[in-house]
């Protein structure tokens, strides 16, 4: 079979860029653990504060009895709810987030937190935070901890730039 | 009896918190619910309103300080107070006793009747006590957490169609709107979902108050004295 060399060099190079890429991928999913949230968990987003588990009083931040720290966060614009929360760093955390209405996106700075909240789901990330990396971009408390802000970071509306909280990041 | 009032006062505090834990309103946007709603039949609404007009006004509008503007409000929001008053999670006993008969067709029949009459509006001109207060009304406030008022609830209040269940402000009274923004401040108030206007209010200070409900109403005023604790 003849190929033209032109082509031959066409296909290394193709080959080679798909290799490139597949090593960036592979590098910020290791090195800086970035992959996308594979949680699929359906909720009615019309009746959340009728759920048991995000209703008003039970939104925050919790400690299982088996020590996993849960988050509970629901967007609805243009709040995050609740509007502050507190988690340790350096210990295994669970963020669960749904929205009760439009599709938003929750970002913790600093941290791989990073996820679309789409009504009609429970978002789930399971990651640690960092201390030295929230340290090294947020504002220092004078009790030691941290606060970085956690906002929408996909587009819901007229408010959507109204859309902050803030995390504060505690030391282990 | 001193031991006597102590159980009776322990007794009433967890009569009170029994009454505060729970959702803040049964109403939920569902696609039943926003149909019944949008489709009301304003005809039998204003039959029923009969009832109503020694308050509100036989056009949906009266000069009474502290009764809102019922005129053109968003049929989803009339909806849903009538809903909170009628199971108790919006406390007042004038509405408390008015809604109770009112089946779930009855209030969407209210709620369409009233959003097809035409809405007091604000005068164009913005008070002089309310100048402070535009920033903070139009764009919000990032240091507080604030989010714009005009975000939900329309450009200087005029509504907002796109929201499930926001008020329109534009037009209500002075006195109705401070009274509002107080009583979500000190929680008296509480059928918001998620605590959204009490998460709001709770920063706003009594001068801010004063403005908002002057931007929105359009007209000065004094701010309320601060209201009794709640039940």
């Amino acid at each position: 079979m003849a190929i033209h060399p032109l082509e031959r060099r066409w296909f290394v190079v193709s080959i080679l860029l798909v290799l490139v890429m597949g090593l960036f991928v592979l590098y910020t999913a290791w090195a800086a653990g970035i992959h996308p949230p594979s949680n699929v968990e359906a909720i009615d987003s019309t009746r959340l504060h009728l759920t048991p588990e995000f209703a008003e009083d039970h939104l925050g931040v919790e400690r299982t009895k088996d020590g996993t720290v849960v988050a509970r966060i629901v967007m609805a614009r243009y709040m995050v709810h609740p509007q502050e929360i507190t988690l340790p760093a350096d210990t295994p955390i669970v963020i669960r987030a749904a929205s009760a209405d439009v599709l938003h996106g929750l970002h913790v700075a600093g941290t791989n937190i990073g996820t679309q909240v789409v009504p009609g789901y429970v978002s789930e990330v399971r990651t640690t935070i960092r201390f030295d990396r929230v340290a090294a971009i947020g504002t220092a408390n004078p009790d030691g901890s941290v606060t970085v802000p956690l906002f929408c970071n996909e587009y819901c509306g007229l408010g959507h730039q109204s859309m902050w909280g803030r995390v504060r990041v505690t030391k282990p | 009896m001193k031991r006597g009032a102590a159980l009776a006062a322990a007794a009433g505090a967890l009569a009170a918190s029994v009454a505060v834990s729970g959702p803040s309103s049964k109403v939920a946007w569902t696609v039943e619910t926003v149909r019944l709603v949008r489709s009301g039949d304003a005809a039998h609404g204003k039959k029923l309103h009969e009832d109503c007009a020694g308050c509100h006004g036989d056009a949906g509008v009266i000069d009474t300080p502290d009764v809102p503007n019922l005129a053109g409000q968003d049929a989803l929001y009339t909806f849903k107070q009538l809903s909170d008053y009628k199971e108790g999670t919006r406390g007042s006993p004038i509405m408390g006793e008015a809604a109770k008969p009112l089946s779930e067709k009855d209030m969407a029949d209210l709620a369409a009747f009233y959003a097809s009459l035409p809405s007091a509006r604000a005068p164009a001109a913005v008070p002089a006590q309310a100048s402070a207060v535009v920033p903070l009304a139009r764009l919000g406030d990032g240091a507080r957490l604030m989010p714009a008022c005009d975000a939900c609830h329309g450009a200087r209040g005029a509504g907002d169609s796109g929201s499930y269940g926001m008020p329109k402000l534009s037009g209500q009274k002075f006195d109705d709107m401070a009274t509002q923004l107080t009583t979500f401040r000190s929680g008296e108030r509480a059928n918001d979902v998620y605590r959204v206007m009490r998460d709001v209010c709770k920063h706003l200070t009594d001068a801010e108050i004063a403005g908002l409900a002057a931007y929105y109403s359009g007209t000065e005023g004094k701010p309320p004295a601060a209201p009794t604790p709640a039940k």
